[in-house]
């Protein structure tokens, strides 16, 4: 026969109408209509109606885990239809196992047979399914699949109502000798659970009639294999007995950590005192895992006295000091110190910092030494994805105050108006991560060069990310070879967009090489005839933060935020140059994407300026070039120039208007359509692509020489261009290369 | 994971053993037209083992067993199986048997009996056939005693002994290393008698399956039909020999669709009360043991006790009981898991663990979605 636990009182009559709680009834039918069911009994307990019923399931004969084919169960349910139905094994033999509740001392341990919450749950709850899942329980249990290797071991201990924060740098402040704890609440004490930092303070400060102030002995235990979590301990010895059965005994460690502390000139003695233990234990589990388990436990004695109650401290010569019992050899313990009360068990949790918010977060890396040229509306949504997921260590850089406005987009709250952008950005940082160092924050201009705070910031960075949304900034970057790799990010000026250019790790292809590139893509991508329209101007992407007329809604800007912060982290893991464009549906939300080939860029010498093309632009002009042969081919060039850094950016080359002359001797191009092909590039563009000169072809085996018709049609363009004053530019194609060409008037 | 199937086939026998190394070995083979029809409750055998074999890409079987010669133990199996003696069983989808078990009788002329079919004879030829090549048989006889019929049949004796298997014996090409399993022979076997040992042909096979995986042994005892005094003479032959232990069973597929007559040679009113030496063999049962018969629902009422044909419901009332006396598990009938309306092959899982059933019975909208519905007006 199986000795069974004993639960609740048996009900009168044996009859499933003497049910009150509908749940109980409704499993009754369940069980009688489950041919693994049989229904032995019906029993109350308290305000709960029990059905005391044999399952039996699908189990190995000989399984490991040791469970029957026929397990007696107790179903208990609630008339407080909030609470979980519970399902206890009755028989008094039934095996530890992992995934069972905890209970009050002396009562079955429960069976953890569901992972959802119940509220959740009993929407769909029934108590078929509820019979199914016990049987599940049961014969996952016995094969041991309950809890799959590659699943993290189960904790040690129940989880406690308390939860206490430790400081980051805990291991160093624990192993100091004069240090004790004080837990400052961090929630209102009459809620269920109560959360507090543990800070720790030289003793000396304690020498008052505090509540709060506990000793605090730490110990390291030796690894154990996971089980099912322990109970709770009401004692001191309860919790040593627990843990020798699992191979980590904690008496000798205890107390030679307290003879420890007690070393020199002994303990303080403070009145009220109480002690936090705290343990560390490496819990591991077959499939090879072992996670670090901390748990503490409120004891309610003193360091001092608990070191008296086992004979190893002494406070009777001075009643203000514990000190040291002489002990010679092995350390022998009175048994006193066992009965010592455990007030509370503790969980005990560790401070939010950058490697553990990676860990939450999933990444390995823990990312470049960076830095954040501008600190807008994208910028702050961009950097609170990476701080939060501890990736980089990002300064600062913005010349910007928050505004009123910059509220419905930046990440600023409204004590912030009148600040730095960059001090917000510092302030939030130290929001999250107290006591990790504060980036640094300068407040201006990312290609301010002149500031050598700006300059020493950009040379310590691995990785600079330019948001600032101008067209300068990344552009002067690039001409700087004592920079790290950039990469420049903004959004389109209706929010819908937004695009990332990133450096080669090598910088062989810096932003204002990519820039052009991105150009042209857009300028021949059918999907991206209205990417930048709706800018206001010749800004780079239309209004900047400060014009109050820009209309972006937050959610637009977070959405792209976060899809660069994704992007920017992962692009930069690899060595290629990279151009990308996102696409977000304003009313669906479906979110596409444009990937570009990046080509190597060409850079020529001509008349003062530095020409800068690219390998995909002399494809294309070849290709035309070939397509006319036997006759000349041409058209104008589109492309931008730069004062600041003395460039011409050519972005693309047109093909003849269907006006042009073309023959074996000449070409002359024609203007039908052109104007308006040319203006449709710049609306494109933002106003930055324009005209900037003429290309065209010579015949087959013809180099790419000035002819004496050449130089006259570049004159002819320098006095055109001269009311711009711009240089004027010719690119000739021939037989095997190509050249450049330049005039200036004047 | 080995698995031991049992294929519901009415009154009738089929079973298969599927070890963890990917070796099947089969035994008995029974399709009923009936079963072709998706709304009998018999199962469509050439069709389900059709299916097992194409999911492992495979069309034969490594051992194919015939227990004996009666026709719900061969029944349309020469229609389904690739024979090596005649070229008109030799379509290309026909399953082939790479080693074919069959007990003396089946070969031996003089076991003709009223019911075998012609099929039976077609099988004899198949396995002198097999016989005289030499290879792909095991006759299961004491060697000697076939020794005079080779002789008479032209067969040299010497060169195919190693062929015939004697009770007492594990058949060769299954080990425990190798295979994690071993088949003990307890029938065909030997009868002493005062007038000497007698060889008693028309037994069918009797094999005790031995599993033992990591040290954890699941013996499954496998029968053909038999009688109680078959059963009778095997205790006593096995406890001569001092091999009480090749009685034990986890897995006892009973004999003869839950006959009383293999318990006892009287059927009893409520339950029929077996003969010292079968209660013997019932009480080897171990705990948490599975019996299985193989045979027709075996309904409790008025009516069953009453019939004469197996199943008996006495029967089964006996071996209930002691199964229950040995700490077993369950009683199932072929025809009646997981419903006597809709049976499915029963399977059990052997492994480290030991035994069970494995539990394929889907249940709600998960049934609901994976079973043909009644049709809808």
């Amino acid at each position: 026969m199986v000795a069974l636990v004993a639960i609740g009182e048996r009900l009168e009559p044996q009859d499933a109408a003497t049910l009150t709680v509908a749940a109980a009834r409704a499993a009754v039918t369940a069980v009688r209509e489950d041919r693994n069911f049989r229904l032995l009994e019906l029993r109350r307990d308290g305000d709960s109606e029990i059905l005391v019923v044999e399952c039996r399931s699908h189990v190995f004969s000989k399984n490991a885990y040791g469970i029957r084919f026929q397990e007696p169960l107790a179903l208990r349910f609630f008339r407080d239809e909030s609470k979980l139905p519970e399902v206890r094994p009755l028989r008094a033999d039934f095996p530890d196992l992992l995934h069972e509740n905890e209970q009050e001392p002396g009562e079955p341990i429960g069976l953890c047979v569901y992972q959802e919450p119940w509220a959740e749950l009993r929407r769909t709850w029934t108590p078929q399914r509820f019979l199914r899942r016990i049987q599940w329980w049961l014969e996952a249990a016995a094969e041991g699949k309950l809890h799959p290797p590659e699943l993290a071991p189960e904790q040690l201990f129940f989880d406690s109502f308390i939860t206490v924060v430790l400081p980051e740098d805990f291991d160093v402040l624990c192993s100091k000798k004069d240090r004790a704890v004080a837990l400052e609440g961090r929630s209102p004490q009459d809620g269920s659970r109560w959360v507090a930092n543990a800070t720790f303070r030289p003793v000396r400060q304690l020498l008052q009639n505090e509540d709060r102030n506990y000793a605090l002995i730490a110990l390291t235990l030796p690894e154990i294999t996971h089980s099912r979590p322990e109970r709770t301990p009401a004692t001191l010895g309860e919790l040593h007995e627990r843990l020798a059965k699992r191979g980590a005994p904690i008496d000798e460690i205890l107390f030679r950590e307290i003879l420890r502390l007690a070393e020199g000139t002994g303990l303080a003695h403070v009145l009220k005192q109480k002690t936090l233990l705290i343990l560390t234990v490496p819990v591991s589990n077959p499939g090879g895992f072992t996670h670090i388990e901390r748990r503490g436990f409120l004891i309610d004695a003193g360091m001092g006295e608990l070191g008296v109650q086992a004979g190893v401290l002494d406070r009777s010569l001075d009643p203000n000091t514990y000190v040291q019992v002489h002990l010679f050899g092995e350390l022998k313990l009175k048994p006193q110190w066992r009965s010592t009360k455990i007030i509370v068990p503790v969980e005990l949790r560790d401070s939010f910092t950058p490697e553990k918010a990676r860990r939450y977060s999933g990444i390995q890396d823990s990312g470049p030494r960076g830095v954040l040229a501008g600190y807008g509306a994208l910028g702050s949504a961009i950097a609170e994805n990476w701080m939060r997921g501890g990736w980089g260590r990002w300064d600062f850089i913005d010349p910007d105050l928050i505004y009123p406005h910059n509220l419905a987009r930046h990440r600023a709250w409204e004590p912030h108006v009148g600040q730095s952008k960059v001090a917000v950005a510092q302030s939030l940082h130290q929001a999250l991560f107290p006591k990790t160092p504060a980036p640094r924050a300068v407040p201006a201009s990312g290609n301010d060069f002149g500031k050598p705070e700006v300059l020493e910031l950009l040379q310590g960075a691995e990785l600079i990310v330019d948001v600032t949304t101008s067209v300068g900034v990344p552009r002067d970057f690039s001409q700087r070879d004592d920079l790290g790799r950039s990469a420049s990010a903004f959004i389109s000026p209706s929010g819908n967009d937004s695009v990332l250019l990133i450096e080669d790790a090598k910088r062989v292809i810096r932003l204002d090489c990519l820039e052009p590139q991105y150009y042209r893509f857009i300028l021949n991508a059918p999907w991206a005839d209205a990417h930048l329209k709706g800018h206001k101007g010749e800004l780079y992407i239309g209004a900047g933060c400060r014009d109050i007329s820009g209309v972006i809604p937050g959610e637009l800007v977070h959405l792209h935020g976060a899809l660069l912060a994704r992007q920017i982290r992962l692009r930069s893991a690899e060595p290629t140059a990279h151009i990308q464009v996102w696409r977000a549906h304003p009313d669906t939300g479906e979110v596409s994407t444009h990937a570009f080939g990046v080509t190597s860029p060409w850079i020529d010498n001509c008349l003062g300026f530095e020409i800068v093309w690219d390998h995909g632009l002399r494809t294309k002009l070849r290709a035309m070039r070939e397509q006319a042969l036997p006759k000349e081919s041409g058209g104008v060039l589109l492309g931008y120039g730069d004062n600041m850094t003395r460039r011409i950016y050519v972005v693309d080359a047109l093909s003849p208007p269907p006006d042009s002359y073309q023959s074996r001797e000449e070409f002359q191009r024609g203007v039908q359509g052109l104007a308006a092909r040319i203006s449709e590039a710049a609306a494109r563009t933002a106003n930055i692509v324009n005209y900037i000169g003429e290309w065209h072809s010579h015949p087959r085996g013809v180099e790419a020489n000035l002819s004496g018709t050449d130089l006259f049609q570049l004159v002819e363009l320098a006095l055109l261009l001269r009311q711009d004053g711009a240089p004027a530019l010719m690119l000739i194609v021939g037989e095997s290369s190509e050249s450049w060409f330049s005039c200036e008037v004047g | 994971m080995h698995r031991v199937r049992f294929y519901p086939v009415g009154n009738g026998d089929t079973s298969q053993i599927v070890l963890a190394n990917g070796k099947r070995v089969l035994f008995d083979f029974c399709h009923r037209s009936d079963g072709e029809d998706p709304d009998n409750p018999l199962i469509d055998l050439k069709k389900t083992l059709r299916d097992e074999l194409k999911a492992a890409q495979r069309d034969d079987f490594d051992v194919v067993a015939f227990t004996h010669g009666d026709d719900d133990h061969i029944s349309n199996s020469t229609e389904f199986f690739w024979l090596e003696h005649a070229g008109k069983y030799q379509d290309k989808d026909r399953i082939k048997i790479t080693e074919l078990w069959v007990p003396a009788g089946m070969l031996l002329e003089e076991s003709t009996k009223d019911n075998q079919t012609s099929e039976v004879i077609v099988w004899r030829q198949e396995a002198r056939h097999r016989l005289r090549q030499g290879k792909g048989i095991l006759v299961f006889s004491k060697p000697e005693k076939l020794k005079k019929w080779c002789e008479d049949n032209g067969i040299d004796f010497e060169s195919r002994k190693h062929l015939f298997i004697d009770a007492g014996k594990l058949v060769p090409g299954f080990s425990l290393p190798e295979d994690q399993v071993e088949f003990f022979v307890h029938s065909p076997f030997i009868k002493h008698t005062d007038e000497g040992d007698e060889l008693r042909n028309n037994c069918s096979l009797i094999f005790q399956v031995r599993f033992d995986v990591e040290g954890v042994r699941t013996d499954y005892f496998a029968v053909g039909d038999a009688g109680y005094e078959t059963f009778e003479d095997i205790v006593d032959a096995t406890k001569w020999h001092k091999n009480d232990d090749r009685l034990d069973w986890d897995l006892f597929n009973i004999a003869h669709h839950c006959s009383y007559l293999a318990l006892a040679p009287d059927k009893g009113e409520k339950e029929t009360e077996p003969t010292a030496k079968v209660k013997e063999l019932l009480e080897h049962g171990k705990t948490d043991a599975y019996i299985v018969s193989s045979s027709q629902p075996i309904p409790d009422d008025k009516e069953a006790y009453k019939q004469t044909q197996p199943p008996h419901i006495q029967a089964r009332k006996t071996y209930e009981k002691y199964l229950e006396q040995v700490g077993g598990r369950d009683f199932l009938v072929t025809m009646e898991e997981p419903t006597a309306s809709k049976p499915e092959v029963l399977e059990f899982e052997i492994g480290g663990q030991g035994l069970r059933l494995a539990d394929k019975a889907v249940k709600g909208a998960a049934a609901v979605v994976t079973s043909y519905k009644p049709r809808a007006g």
